[in-house]
Parts: C-alpha cells; structure tokens; sequence
C-alpha cells in the first residue's frame, strides 16, 4: 500500500476540519439553526474518525502488522465508491433546489400574490367605504332624525324607516341606541332568532363622545362582520348612536383569507429563501455525512471480517517462519478463506509432525555421532598410547591410518601419511613390511602372522608382524587390511639370553670341574716331567698352551657365569665426574686416549661399579680397533635435560653395517678372541639403568653413546 | 430598567428595545411575530452560583390582518387581544413593559442582593409554548439589575 493511501484519512480528516471552519457559524449571526450544529457535530466525529484511522493506518505501517494494508484499501476504495457518487448527488440536489427556487420565487408569482392580495383588500376597503358612506347618509336622513327627536318616539315609523334604510343600504342589521347605550330600535334581516341585543363596543362609545363615524371588522369562526357606528343629532345634540352591520359573503372572505394566507406564507418563505436553501443543504449534507458514516463503518467491519482470516494466516506464518509450529488458527468462515485457513492448519500440523521425526531422528543421529566419536576418542586415545604399531591400509593399497608407535618403532619418515600408497613408501629395510602386506594380500586366508628381523637404527628389532583382512559385514562396508606390528625384541633377547643362560650355566657347571685338574695336572707335569722331557722347549710350548687354554677357558666360564647369574645394580647418585676421572686415571698410560671432562659437576644415578665396567668395556674396544692404526680414541661426558652421556668414539676401522645390526647381541664378536658378551652384558646394565648404550656412528669415527638418568626415576617411569 | 416595588408587588418597566428589521418585515408581510420576555430573579451568592428565586416568562403577540391592513395583538399567556390600526401601535405594545407585576414582595428578603436580567426573544410564525418550543430560544439579555430591598 502506498504511503499516499495510508495518508488519505489524515488527508481527509484535514479537509473536514476546514470545512467544520468553514460552516462554523458566525457569532454575528443571532440565529444559527440547530441543523448546522448536527452538521458540525458529525464533520466533528468523522473527522475525528477518520483521524483516528489515518494514525492508526500509519501506526499498522510502522508495526508491519498483518492484513492492515489490505484492510485499509478495501476501506479506502468502499467509502470512495460510496464518497463520490453521495457527493455528486449533493452538489446535484443543490443545484436542482437552487433552480427550483428561483422558479418558486419568480417575480410573477410576487406580482400575482400582490395584486391578489390587493383585490382582496379592495373588497374589504369596500366594504368599509360603503358602511361608512352609508352610515352618513343614514345619520343626515332627516326622517330618522325627526323620528327620534319626537317624543314619545313612534317606533313604527322609526322601524319603517330604519328598514328602508338597511334595505336600501344592503346591511343586515341595523341598530339605533340612545345616550345611555340602551337600545331603542332594531332592525334586522336575520328575522327574530338574532334577537338578542349585543353590547356597544369601545369604537361606539367614542363615537357617542366624539360624533365620528367609525367601523370595526369583526372576525369570528365562521364569518367576518364589518360594523359601523354613526351618531345620530338632533338640534345639534348627539341623541343616540346608528349601528349597522354587515356580514360579509362566506365565499369572497373565504378566498380573500386564502389569499392572505398564501400571502403570508410566500413572504414567510421568501424571507427565509436562503435559511431553506441554507437547510437543504445542511440536511443533505446531513444525509451525506450520514451515509459515509455508515459506509465507513460497515466498510471498516466488512474489511475487517474479510481481512481477519489473511491477518491470522498473516501472523501465523510470520510464527511458523519463527520456528513456532503449534500455531493453529482456531476459526474461519466457510468460503474460500476458510478452506486456505483448513489447508494451512493441515500444513502447519504436518510440518510439526515432520520436524519432530526429524528431531528425533536428528536425536538419534546426534546419540549415534556422540557414541561415534566416543568411540573414535577411545579408539585414537588406544591408537595413541597402544605400544603396538598399527597401520590401516585400504583395499587399493594406501594408508588410512597410522598409530604414533608404528611410527616410532619402524622410524618411519615425514611421507608415511594417511592418503599415501604403501607399496611407494616400502623401500630399504621396509621391504619386509610390504612383502608381509603383499603376502596378506594375496592369501586366501584372514589372518596372517610373521616374525620379521628389521634394523632400525642400527639396532635389530624383532617384530611380530599380524595382518587381517577387513571385508565382509564386519567392517561396515570397508575393505582393506589392518596391520599390527609388535616389537618383541625384548622378549625375544630375555628368551635368547634365558636359554644362554642356562646353556651357560650347565656349560660352566661341565666345563669348570674338569678345567682344574687339567690345570693342575699340566703344571704338575710342567713341574715333575720337565727335566725328564726330549724336547723341553715343545713341552714347555705344549705345557704353556694347556694351560693358557685352560685359563682362557676358565675366564670364559666367568664369563658365562656373569651373563647367567649378572647382579641387580644398586644405584645411587654419584658425580659423573669421578667415573670419567677413573677412566682418565686407568687408561693414562695410553697416550692416544684423550679425556674431556664434563663442563659441569654432574650427577648420574647409577650403580657406578657397573657403569665403569661398561666404559671400560667400550675403551677396551676402542683401544683393540686401533691397536694398529693408533688411532686416538676420545672418550667425553655431556648431558641433556635428563641424561647424562658419556660418549666413546675412536679412528679404528669401524664397525661393517651387517655385524652393526647385531653387535649387541650375545655371543656376536667380530674379535677371534672375543666371548661375544662384552657389548650385550653392557647393553644389558645400561638397560637396568633405564638408560641405553647405542651406537651412534659405526664409523670414521666409530662412536658409541651410554646415557644414563640423572635423579632416581620415579615410579611410573621406571 | 426600571425596578419598582410597593409593599407587596416588585414592578418591573423597559423601555421599547430596538426590534430588528426582519421583525418589522415579517408583521407587514403578514406574518405572526411574538415577543417573549423572560425575566429571571436570583439571589447574588458571592462564592457559589446564584440560587433563582423565580423566572416569569411574558410572550406578547402581533398577527397582522394583511385584509383589513391592521393587527391583533395579544398576550400568548392569557390570550386577551385587540386590535391596532399600524405597526408602530403594535411594536409600542410589543417591545417595552411599563410597570410590570414580576414578583411577590414576600419572596425576596430584606438586605439581600437579588439579580434580575431581562431576557428578549422574537419569534417569527406561530407562538408554541410546548417545552420544545421553549428550549430553542436562546433569549438575548437586554437588561440586568441588582436590588436590595431595605
């Protein structure tokens, strides 16, 4: 709706104010008829009205409210259908009543009306005219004057005379009264039932004072009676006074009294011609303002049932935009309306009835997502601590997931990454891993289990590789192969330690019994049967080997023994400081070792009989692989935030990258002479320290690293 | 105005007020014209509204004879009448009271102040005093005086 619609009852209102000024009535004016403050009165309430609706039309626009617009139009348009015509009709009326009005007060009409009203009066002046020229005439006759100044009177002559008189006169009655205004004689025509005498009125009185001739009409219901009064002298004495009477015809009075009356109301009506055009108007105007009233407010209340439906519909869309779905609107008439309000109340409960099955459904989603994730958190939290490297590979062979100790235990690089191919990234010492996948591919079994020999920084891991085929119902539609490796290095070294234990234990318990004897007996030849020997530079040779053999083997059995029976450490904090200072003290005969202290005093917590026994193990090597070469072997201390280091590094040849992968293996040397056992009872107390012996560089230079903990590790740790 | 009073009647005389054109017009085109004179007494209260004592209404009446060129006048209330040969007759009779009885003495109390307004009213056509009638004239004061009776 435009603004200029909504403005009009302002609009209008405005308008009628200027007319209520307009017809307001002048206080000059010393009558104001009662129908130009019905007129007011009413401009005052549509006005007001209109007022009232133009605000609240403007208040509807701002409130945006529902139907308004509408409303408002079909107002607009029904009081203007009704507006126009009313007023064309007035302006019409008015016209035709102002031309009806000069018609009416045509000026030959007025001349009528006067000449009629002339006539009459002509008659009337008449008839006084004759009465009074009549009673002249009867007051000089001398006969009746002579009869009523001779005395006694003769009535019958007077009567006879008075009778000629009123017959020649045309009177009806004729009276004569004497100075005390008792009657004397009468005559009259009207025969004896008007016999009754009539008292002298004020007019005969003064005609018996004054001696004038006077007439009077007398008006009563049904005829007018011109009266005359004439006095009558004798000797120049006024001795009485002539009454006559005369009845003026029915007829002529009659039409003379119509014409006054016309008369009279003609010029009633032409003093009040502007008051009547000045009431047709108001009343029209009154029967105008009327009718719109009434258009408006039947205008307002059709507009309003028609429109009250599309406002609810209105309004409970705006609800249901909202979200609000429990709108209902509860009545509507039956038409056309009613049957979209029906319709709308079925869509209204229908989406209700699909947003809860959404909701629950949405509910269920949400609680199955919820379980999801949760299941996912437990899932990844397991992935994440698991110690086991897992690894999902989907059925075209690229990675979907991937644990942080698979990571860790095969050293993976930066590439191994959900989304890659696996056959890509299994290159090098990872070829196990894909021929193991490879495998679980291509058998027609589930499951597969392997043990796989890798080296992973030098060190060789023994992992226990387990392989599953995910297809089928189980897996939720997902088809690929899931990869479990488990690192049982450990397991399998104490196994293989366990069993050279015992080995070791039983060889020992074998061979130490008999080792005595032998050595005894050898130097009790070497004693005894020296002199009595050929050759005692060959017994001496052979004597001297028996026994070097013997001890060898005997150093071995010890050997053999510490392996099986190695005793727990016994920590404590020591000053790392004083271990390398013992290994500066023990090996300074060798001018190639060179010592570097550590910077600081630190602090090692470690059973430090032991410990020396490793460095000194390590420096033994070290000193061995250069025997030849004299290459000078470093050994050095350093720390980081919780391990102290102690680093041995020497110039000798090296360490080849095969016997690397199993140097700390028991019962692996690259020496003739060597048990084997050095490094892995080495390893093995560093590994009871919680710490670790490694070897960082197998060569150029040959560099191994101990590190131990700093403080006590706490009981989760250890 | 004049206010007179002997010892039991209060007298009122107005002098003939001016009578408009219209009225003079009606009565020789022949149409009824009557004068009303309402005459209200109240006693002067200084701080509420005046209490009315009594309210006489006078309706004097000319009805032109256009026939016989001459008028009757009459008194509307009690209907005594009589006949004047001009207008002038008619509106000396029509427009002023001489001395006229407007209250009993009795009724009003020495000392006190008593308000008496004259009120003039001409009405065109014929004289109703039906209630209705009387609601629609809007009298005109033509006269108003303060007495106090000793």
């Amino acid at each position: 709706m435009t603004g200029f619609m909504r403005m009009l009852p302002l609009l209008m209102s405005i308008m009628l104010w200027l007319v209520i000024f307009a017809l307001w009535p002048d206080q000059s004016s010393s009558e104001t008829s009662f129908i130009v403050w019905i007129n007011i009165t009413l401009l005052v309430i549509l006005s007001a009205a209109l007022l009232n609706y133009g605000v609240r039309l403007l208040r509807q626009q701002k409130e945006r409210s529902a139907g308004s617009g509408l409303r408002a139009k079909l107002v607009i348009a029904l009081v203007s259908m009704l507006l126009i015509p009313t007023s064309i009709l007035l302006v019409s009326a008015n016209q035709m009543v102002e031309k009806g009005m000069d018609v009416w007060f045509d000026v030959r009409v007025d001349t009528l009306l006067d000449q009629a009203l002339n006539l009459a009066q002509g008659f009337y002046a008449r008839v006084d005219s004759d009465l009074k020229q009549g009673l002249i005439t009867a007051m000089n006759d001398d006969e009746l004057r002579s009869h009523m100044a001779t005395l006694p009177v003769s009535y019958s002559l007077l009567n006879t005379r008075m009778a000629s008189l009123m017959q020649h006169e045309g009177w009806q009655s004729i009276q004569i009264f004497d100075l005390n205004e008792r009657l004397v004689a009468q005559v009259q025509s009207e025969g004896l039932s008007g016999l009754e005498s009539e008292a002298l009125e004020e007019e005969a009185k003064s005609t018996l004072t004054l001696g004038l001739v006077s007439t009077k009409l007398i008006t009563r219901d049904n005829e007018e009676i011109a009266v005359g009064y004439a006095p009558l002298r004798a000797h120049q004495n006024i001795v009485g006074v002539l009454r006559a009477k005369i009845v003026l015809p029915t007829g002529v009075v009659k039409n003379a009294r119509a014409v006054e009356a016309d008369y009279r109301t003609y010029r009633e009506l032409e003093r009040n011609r502007q008051s009547i055009r000045s009431t047709f108007t108001h009343a029209m105007l009154i029967a105008t303002l009327i009718v719109i009233l009434a258009a408006g407010i039947v205008a307002v209340g059709f507009a309003r049932r028609l429109t009250s439906p599309i406002g609810d519909l209105a309004r409970a869309l705006e609800r249901v935009t909202e979200g609000d779905l429990t709108v209902s609107i509860p009545s509507a008439p039956e038409d056309e309306l009613g049957s979209l309000v029906d319709s709308f109340n079925r869509m209204t409960l229908r989406l209700k009835q699909n947003v809860e099955a959404l909701e629950q459904t949405q509910k269920e989603l949400t609680g199955a997502l919820d379980s999801s994730r949760q299941r996912q958190y437990v899932l990844e939290t397991l992935l994440a601590n698991l110690q086991t490297g897992v690894l999902l590979i989907d059925a075209s062979g690229n990675i979907r997931l991937l644990n942080q100790s698979m990571r860790e235990l095969l050293n993976l690089s930066t590439e191994w990454v959900p989304g890659r191919s696996i056959a890509s990234l299994c290159i090098g010492r990872l070829q196990l891993v894909c021929q193991f996948y490879d495998e679980l591919c291509h058998q027609e079994d589930e499951n597969l289990q392997r043990e796989l020999e890798l080296t992973v920084d030098h060190n060789s891991l023994h992992i226990l590789a387990r392989g599953v085929k995910l297809s089928g119902a189980g897996s939720a539609g997902f088809s690929g192969y899931l990869m479990v490796l488990d690192d049982v290095s450990s397991l399998a070294e104490a196994q293989r330690h366990r069993a050279w234990s015992e080995v070791a234990q039983r060889l020992a318990h074998e061979i130490k019994n008999p080792l005595t004897p032998i050595k005894l007996a050898a130097e009790r030849l070497q004693r005894r049967f020296r002199k009595m020997a050929d050759d005692t530079e060959v017994f001496d040779s052979c004597t001297h080997a028996i026994i070097t053999q013997v001890e060898r083997l005997q150093r071995l059995i010890v050997d053999f023994s510490d392996l099986a029976r190695l005793p727990k450490p016994k920590p404590e904090t020591v000053h790392a400081r004083d271990l390398i200072t013992d290994m500066a003290e023990l090996y300074g005969a060798y001018s190639r070792v060179h010592v570097e202290q550590f910077a600081d005093d630190t602090l090692c917590y470690c059973d430090a009989d032991q410990i020396r026994q490793i460095l000194i193990n390590l420096m033994d090597n070290a000193l061995a692989a250069t025997e030849e070469s004299l290459a000078p072997v470093h050994l050095s201390g350093g720390h980081d935030l919780n391990m102290v280091e102690f680093h041995i590094q020497d110039g000798g040849s090296g360490i080849s990258e095969d016997a690397a992968e199993h140097i700390f293996e028991a019962y692996f040397s690259t020496k003739e002479s060597g048990s084997g056992l050095g490094l892995a009872i080495a390893n093995r107390i560093a590994d009871e320290h919680n710490g670790n012996l490694t070897l960082l560089s197998n060569a150029n230079p040959t560099h191994f690293c101990l590190r131990l903990p700093m403080e006590e590790p706490s009981m989760e740790q250890s | 105005m004049d206010i007179r009073y002997d010892d039991k009647v209060i007298y009122c005389s107005i002098d003939r007020v001016d009578i408009s054109d219209q009225a003079i017009l009606a009565l020789n085109q022949g149409t009824p014209v009557t004068f009303v004179w309402n005459i209200i007494i109240e006693e002067v209260n200084d701080y509420w509204l005046n209490k009315n004592v009594g309210e006489i209404t006078i309706a004097r009446q000319a009805i032109p004879d256009l026939i016989s060129k001459s008028l009757i006048i009459s008194d509307a209330k009690n209907g005594i009448s009589r006949r004047v040969a001009t207008i002038d007759d008619a509106i000396e009779f029509l427009s002023g009271l001489d001395h006229f009885p407007i209250l009993d003495r009795s009724l009003l109390k020495p000392g006190v102040r008593y308000n008496i307004q004259v009120q003039f009213h001409i009405q065109e056509g014929q004289f109703s005093d039906a209630w209705w009638s009387e609601s629609m004239r809007l009298g005109t004061t033509v006269a108003e005086e303060e007495i106090r009776l000793p």
